[in-house]
C-alpha cells in the first residue's frame, strides 16, 4: 500500500506486481492477431521477411540505391520503429477499448498499456532471427556487439511505455486524439533516420534530429547490426537515464487523470 | 465484530454535459457559439452513511437507476465520490460482472487463467485452482475449445466458476447469481452460503427477492441516490413495496 503512494517507485512495482498477467494479456493479443491463420506467430517472422524482400528488390534493383547494405541498414531501423509507433498508436486507443476492464474491475488501468507495448515487443523479438538472417545473407560481420541488444530493448520499453501514456490519456477525453496520432507517428518517422542517412541530410538539421531521443535509440540499432560499432557507453546511459524519466513522467499522468476514466468510457 | 466497509456522507455528482463532446472540433465551434456549456447536475448518489461488520451479509435494493451500481463502484474503489470518504478494511474483489476480460477467441483454459489473474488471484493460485474451476463448471470436456463455441449458459458457468475461485475478505455481487440453469443456479447460491459460513463480508445486489431473503442478514432501499431504509429485509422489502 505505500508503494502506491511513491511516485518514483510505484510505476516500477506495478510492473514487477503484474508482471505474469501483462506477460498473458500480450500474448492474448497476438493469439487474436494471428486466430484463424495456419502460420499462427509464424507471421511475426513472415511478415518481415516478406516486407524485407519486397524493399529489397525496390531499393537494390529499382532505385539501384548504392549505399552498401542498405537493406539491413533499413530494416535494422524500421524493425525497432514498428515496434514503437504500433505501440503507440494501439496504446492510444487501448483505454477506450478496455471496456469492462475499466468500468467493471479494479485492475490498475496501466496494464492496458504497458500490454500494447509488451506485445509489440514480442512481435520485434520475433522478427530478430529474420534479420539475423538477412546479416548473414548480406555478408554483415556480427559480433559481440549483438549482446547490446538486450541493452537498447530495455530502454526502448520504458520510453515507449513512457511516451504511450500520454495518448492514451488524452484519447480518453477527446477521441480526436486517435486520429491525430497517425499523423504525428508518420511525421515522426520521416524526421528520423530510418529510410535515409543523417549524412544525406543538411548538416544544421542533422543536430536537430537528434534532439529526439528515439533517433538516437535508432542510430544505436543501426551502430549494433549495421556499422558493428560499439554504442557509447555515455550514450546508453544517458538514453537510459531519460527512458526511465520518460516513463516515470508518462506513467504517473496517466495515474493522475485515470480516477475519472470510469466515467468518460 | 469490526467495521470493515465505512462508507460516510457519499455524494456522487456526475455532470452531464447537455451536449456530449468527444471531440475538439466540436466542443471548439459550440464554445464559439455559445461561451462555456451548460451542465446539468445529476446527483447519483446523495449523502450516503452506512457501514457493515465483517461477516455480515447485506442487500441493496433499489429500482433501476437508484444509484446501486454507482455505489458499488465507490466502494470498489473504481469511481471517485465526489465528496464523503470510503473506508475498507481488507482485500476486496468486486464482482459488477461476469467474464471480465474473457474473450470469445480464447479457449475456456485460457479465458480462465486470464480472468483469474484479472480478479487478482497470482499465477501460483490460478494453475492451482483451475482444475476445481473447470470441475464446478461441469466443462471438463470442452474446456480447451474456444469461447466462442460454447453455449450462453456454458459461457456463464466458466465465468462464474472463475470469478468464485477468489478468496477476498470482502466480496461485491452485483446481479451475477441467476445464470446457468436451475441446477447451477442452486449450486450458485451455495457457493454464495459457502462464503458466507468462511465469515466473508459481502455486498449484495440482486432484483430477486427470493435469494435477497435467502442470503443477506439485512438490507437498505436505495431510491433516486438516497438511503430511505436500514433493516430485516423482510421489513425493508415490505417497507419499500419493492
Amino acid at each position: 500500500m505505500e508503494m502506491k503512494q511513491n511516485a518514483l517507485v510505484y510505476p516500477f512495482y506495478l510492473l514487477y506486481k503484474y508482471h505474469y498477467l501483462i506477460y498473458v494479456l500480450a500474448l492474448k493479443e497476438l493469439k487474436i492477431r494471428y486466430r484463424g491463420s495456419v502460420f499462427g506467430f509464424l507471421w511475426s517472422m513472415l511478415n518481415p521477411l516478406l516486407n524485407l524482400l519486397i524493399y529489397t528488390f525496390l531499393f537494390v534493383v529499382i532505385f539501384k540505391n548504392t549505399a552498401k547494405n542498405y537493406p539491413v541498414y533499413f530494416f535494422s531501423g524500421i524493425l525497432p520503429w514498428n515496434w514503437f509507433s504500433s505501440s503507440v498508436l494501439e496504446a492510444t486507443d487501448s483505454v477506450v477499448s478496455a471496456g469492462s476492464l475499466i468500468t467493471k474491475s479494479t485492475l490498475p488501468a496501466e496494464i492496458v498499456v504497458i500490454t500494447k507495448v509488451v506485445s509489440n515487443l514480442i512481435n520485434y523479438l520475433l522478427s530478430i532471427p529474420v534479420l539475423f538472417l538477412f546479416l548473414i545473407f548480406f555478408h554483415v560481420k556480427i559480433s559481440f556487439i549483438v549482446l547490446f541488444l538486450p541493452v537498447v530493448v530495455i530502454i526502448q520499453f520504458f520510453l515507449t511505455a513512457g511516451v504511450a501514456f500520454f495518448p492514451a490519456t488524452w484519447n480518453v477525453f477527446y477521441r480526436d486524439v486517435r486520429q491525430i496520432m497517425q499523423t504525428i507517428i508518420q511525421l515522426l518517422f520521416f524526421c528520423m533516420p530510418v529510410m535515409y542517412f543523417d549524412t544525406q541530410i543538411p548538416s544544421k538539421y542533422q543536430k536537430l534530429i537528434y534532439l529526439n531521443p528515439i533517433a538516437y535509440l535508432i542510430k544505436v540499432y543501426h551502430d549494433i547490426f549495421y556499422n558493428n560499432l560499439m554504442p557509447r557507453p555515455e550514450l546508453l546511459i544517458l538514453l537510459f537515464f531519460i527512458s526511465i524519466v520518460v516513463y516515470i513522467i508518462g506513467f504517473n499522468y496517466f495515474h493522475s487523470k485515470k480516477d475519472v476514466f470510469a466515467e468518460y468510457i | 465484530m469490526s467495521v470493515v466497509i465505512e462508507v460516510k456522507n457519499v455524494t456522487k455528482i456526475f455532470k452531464r454535459h447537455t451536449k456530449k463532446y468527444f471531440s475538439i472540433k466540436s466542443a471548439f465551434v459550440d464554445f464559439i457559439k455559445h461561451g462555456r456549456q451548460q451542465v446539468q447536475i445529476v446527483k447519483a448518489l446523495d449523502n450516503i452513511s452506512f457501514d457493515m461488520v465483517s461477516g455480515s451479509t447485506l442487500g441493496i435494493i433499489g429500482k433501476n437507476g437508484a444509484g446501486k451500481s454507482t455505489l458499488l463502484k465507490i466502494i470498489s474503489g473504481i469511481i471517485k465520490p465526489t465528496s464523503g470518504s470510503v473506508k475498507v478494511k481488507g482485500s476486496l474483489v468486486p464482482l459488477l460482472e461476469l467474464g471480465t476480460g474473457f474473450h470469445p477467441e480464447l479457449t475456456g483454459r485460457e479465458n480462465i487463467i486470464i480472468s483469474g489473474l484479472i480478479l487478482g488471484l497470482s499465477k501460483k493460485e490460478i494453475y492451482k485452482k483451475i482444475d476445481e474451476i473447470i470441475e464446478f463448471a461441469e466443462l471438463k470436456d470442452v474446456i480447451d475449445e474456444p469461447v466462442r463455441t460454447y453455449s450462453s449458459g456454458m459461457y456463464s458457468r466458466l465465468a462464474f466458476s472463475t470469478a468464485f475461485s477468489i478468496d477476498p475478505d470482502i466480496i461485491i455481487l452485483d446481479e451475477i447469481l441467476s445464470v446457468g440453469d436451475i441446477a447451477f443456479m442452486k449450486k450458485s447460491k451455495e457457493k454464495v452460503k459457502e462464503f458466507k459460513r468462511k465469515n466473508k463480508t459481502i455486498l449484495f445486489v440482486s432484483h430477486d427477492m427470493t435469494s435477497l431473503k435467502e442470503m443477506c442478514d439485512e438490507a437498505i432501499y436505495i431510491d433516486k441516490g438516497r438511503l430511505i431504509q436500514r433493516g430485516e429485509v423482510d421489513t425493508v422489502v415490505s417497507l419499500c413495496g419493492v
